[in-house]
């Protein structure tokens, strides 16, 4: 069965999609997903790879992900505007966590994060390491396929080889700037207040930005926000 | 990368005014003086426990901030909402925003943090290449 999910899209996210990858087609592959953008027909296509497609459908129920909904000459499609379009993008080929994670699985949070509010960005990654986590459990337990650390390594280097060199003539002009906080305490700080009153400061500052006309700060620090999110629930 | 750095980064959100995070800065160290020691602008703990010290401090301060993306669509509207009613209400506003940020500095001072901040203008493409 063929598996492939076709998007058109629209000018103005294929624009957007140039300016970041130019001409240049790229193909991003995960261990069960691969996705396909070709800017110049400002087509994508999603393909489960890497695991039979019985597993593949189920994979599609287990996050609700029925095929026809993730299509999108669909209106979903219709919602996200050309910054949405590059955001995306960007969580898909961030070197530090969307290449590992199931590419449909991503879009979709990502699009209905993004209808939803505008935008998606860290939860969302956070969000990713979380399935990325359900689903190989998933696949050991009912599929017998193991996936081993090793091996989920080996798929998101090459992911990262295959999109290095499609990204030979990179064009973007995506302002990434970011505020840094650099930390530095002696012993005499005390661990709890300190960290109460960073997090104030985190916030203060996200309203200060927005008070100034600005969309927000966010805490560009996945791992470690995951991390520490881990810690807790534990 | 070093692992000794004990740094926070906060990105600005797509679709913000250009050069906002500048003067954001720019009107903060006004007020505070928020270190411009140059090179040594990120923090190192001096010794191996200051070290765990202010990593154990990251993470926890970082646990708090889960609820970062609800609270900014919170502030938005409010912005927003006082643009629509008054100038002056949006001036009141900054300032009032601005004030919680130097506080917020002037606390952690007094327990002995230094918080140095730093705006780093990136690309998202040349990320990807590095």
């Amino acid at each position: 069965m063929d598996k492939r999910t076709k998007w058109i899209l629209k000018p103005s996210m294929r624009a957007a999609i140039q300016s970041v990858f130019e001409d240049q087609e790229f193909t991003l592959k995960d261990y069960a997903m691969e996705a396909h953008i070709n800017p110049s027909t400002a087509e994508l296509f999603v393909q489960g790879i890497g695991i039979d497609p019985g597993s593949f459908e189920e994979l599609c129920k287990l996050f609700d992900l029925a095929p026809s909904v993730v299509v999108a000459d669909s209106n979903e499609a219709e919602g996200l505007t050309a910054d949405a379009w590059v955001l995306l993008l960007k969580e898909l080929t961030h070197p530090a966590g969307g290449i590992s994670l199931p590419i449909l699985e991503t879009l979709n949070s990502a699009f209905a994060k993004l209808n939803k509010e505008g935008r998606a960005v860290l939860f969302l990654r956070y969000e990713m390491r979380m399935k990325f986590s359900e689903v190989t459990a998933y696949l050991q337990k009912e599929k017998g396929q193991t996936f081993s650390d090793g091996l989920i390594r080996t798929y998101t280097s090459r992911a990262l080889e295959n999109l290095e060199s499609s990204l030979a003539h990179p064009s973007a002009k995506q302002d990434e700037s970011t505020l840094t906080l650099d930390i530095q305490v002696n012993n005499s700080s005390p661990t709890d207040e300190v960290a109460v009153e960073l997090a104030t400061l985190c916030k203060a500052l996200n309203a200060y930005h927005i008070a100034c006309g600005g969309n927000g700060l966010e805490i560009d620090d996945w791992e470690t926000f995951f991390v520490a999110r881990d810690v807790m629930a534990a | 990368m070093s692992e000794d750095r004990h740094r926070i980064r906060m990105r600005q959100i797509p679709g913000s005014p250009p050069d906002l995070l500048d003067k954001l800065m720019e009107s903060i160290e006004e007020l505070f003086d928020c270190g411009v020691s140059g090179a040594t602008n990120y923090v190192q703990g001096r010794g191996e426990q200051e070290s765990a010290k202010a990593s154990e401090i990251k993470a926890k301060a970082l646990a708090q901030l889960g609820g970062l993306e609800l609270e900014r669509r919170k502030l938005i509207d409010e912005r927003d909402k006082a643009i629509a009613e008054d100038r002056r209400l949006m001036y009141e506003l900054r300032t009032q925003r601005l004030k919680e940020v130097v506080d917020s500095l002037i606390r952690l001072k007094e327990m002995s943090v230094s918080v140095n901040l730093e705006v780093v203008v990136g690309m998202l493409v040349q990320a990807v290449k590095e």
